[in-house]
């Protein structure tokens, strides 16, 4: 692994989801392959089921790195569905009090969650929440924060090397804003804020109600209609025990500030 | 299934395979033969309640209204237009078609 190289970028990547293999467990092995022409092949093996071992083909090492990811997030969300309600979510933990935040991609779940990182709160995911259905613990996906170009002006302090072009996305480890940024469970979440992106526009919050809620929430599940009855109580529970708010977002700070606000409200009560 | 082919004489019954989910702002529904899911608000929740196989919509109607307190008449055209939407929507179903 080379400092600063791209073996320790990819070192980065995989490192939250490598452990020693315990006996009668599979192992789940990447390649990539250089041919002469500068074309990368990234393979996966063995392949997941109905799918061809290769992953993606590409002159572009960066994108083959950004569908390594990919790849790994898919396999982590096949195999943690069957025991979790997994939510396409950010989640931080400040004080021992759980905020997790689903939305879309592209809405500002991973600016939301640096800056609250920033702002002294413990990284749980930036990707995907896992929820225990009998207690509505959440359990870490520690992958690094995949920061998008849109939003480097406002971390240029994370701007860690190797670097690459201008369409690609920046790893950044939690442990790199702090090193004990990283936290590996969190309590049954206090607040839901659901983030949402609008540029021009002012920072606001909208109280949900439960009904809404849910309904959010079921939008933002993981291969909901896998397991839809268990899927669906959890998350009535979940909107039930706990404020959910729209967050439309206009600058990170105020946002930083409204999360705060939030939870300071949630704690007082 | 229009608002046309309801009547008062109708009775409508929830659909099987459902996922329920209530609240003090409405009812979520899941069916799972559809993969639907519905959110429905308080009016409409309490139409749900009370389409329970047994009752006609005329019945549900006067239901409704004494939950509202309104006049039967006044609800009831809403009320069958909600029922027929249900209708569409798979979550529930006919058990007494109109003559």
């Amino acid at each position: 692994v080379d400092a600063g190289g791209p073996c320790e970028l990819v070192e980065r990547l995989v490192s939250p989801y490598t452990r020693p293999a315990q006996v009668g467990e599979t192992v789940l092995r990447y390649v990539v392959e250089v041919t002469g022409d500068e074309t990368f092949t990234l393979t996966a093996d063995p392949a997941r089921p109905g799918e061809k071992p290769e992953v993606a083909v590409d002159t572009n090492a960066w994108r083959i790195l950004a569908m390594l990811q990919w790849h790994l997030n898919q396999v982590v969300v096949a195999k943690a569905a069957p025991s979790y309600v997994l939510l396409h979510a950010a989640a931080a933990v400040r004080e021992d009090v759980t905020v997790i935040l689903p939305a879309p991609m592209e809405s500002g779940k991973t600016t939301t969650v640096t800056g609250l990182v920033q702002a002294g709160y413990r990284y749980l995911t930036d990707e995907t929440v896992a929820l225990v259905p009998e207690t509505l613990d959440v359990h870490a996906y520690p992958k690094p924060l995949t920061i998008d170009q849109g939003s480097w002006p406002l971390f240029p302090e994370l701007r860690v090397p190797p670097v690459g072009p201008a369409d690609a996305s920046w790893f950044v480890p939690a442990s790199s804003i702090r090193p004990d940024a990283q936290a590996n469970t969190g309590r049954a979440p206090r607040l839901v804020v659901f983030p949402a992106y609008r540029q021009g526009t002012t920072t606001q919050v909208r109280r949900l109600s439960g009904s809404e809620a849910t309904i959010e929430l079921a939008k933002s599940t993981f291969r909901f209609t896998e397991s839809p009855e268990r899927n669906l109580k959890v998350l009535a529970g979940l909107a039930r025990s706990c404020p959910t708010y729209e967050l439309q977002i206009g600058d990170l700070d105020s946002a930083v500030a409204a999360v705060g606000d939030l939870l300071d409200r949630e704690v007082a009560a | 299934m229009t608002t046309l082919d309801l009547d008062g004489r109708s009775v409508v019954a929830h659909a099987d395979h459902l996922v329920v989910e209530e609240f003090d702002d409405g009812v979520v529904v899941w069916h799972g033969p559809t993969e639907g899911l519905h959110r429905l608000d308080v009016p409409g929740a309490a139409v749900w309640a009370v389409l329970d196989g047994c009752r006609d919509l005329d019945e549900v109607s006067a239901e409704v209204a004494e939950f509202f307190g309104l006049a039967k008449h006044a609800v009831f055209g809403d009320v069958r237009t909600f029922v027929s939407d249900l209708v569409e929507r798979q979550v529930v179903k006919v058990k007494q078609q109109a003559l």
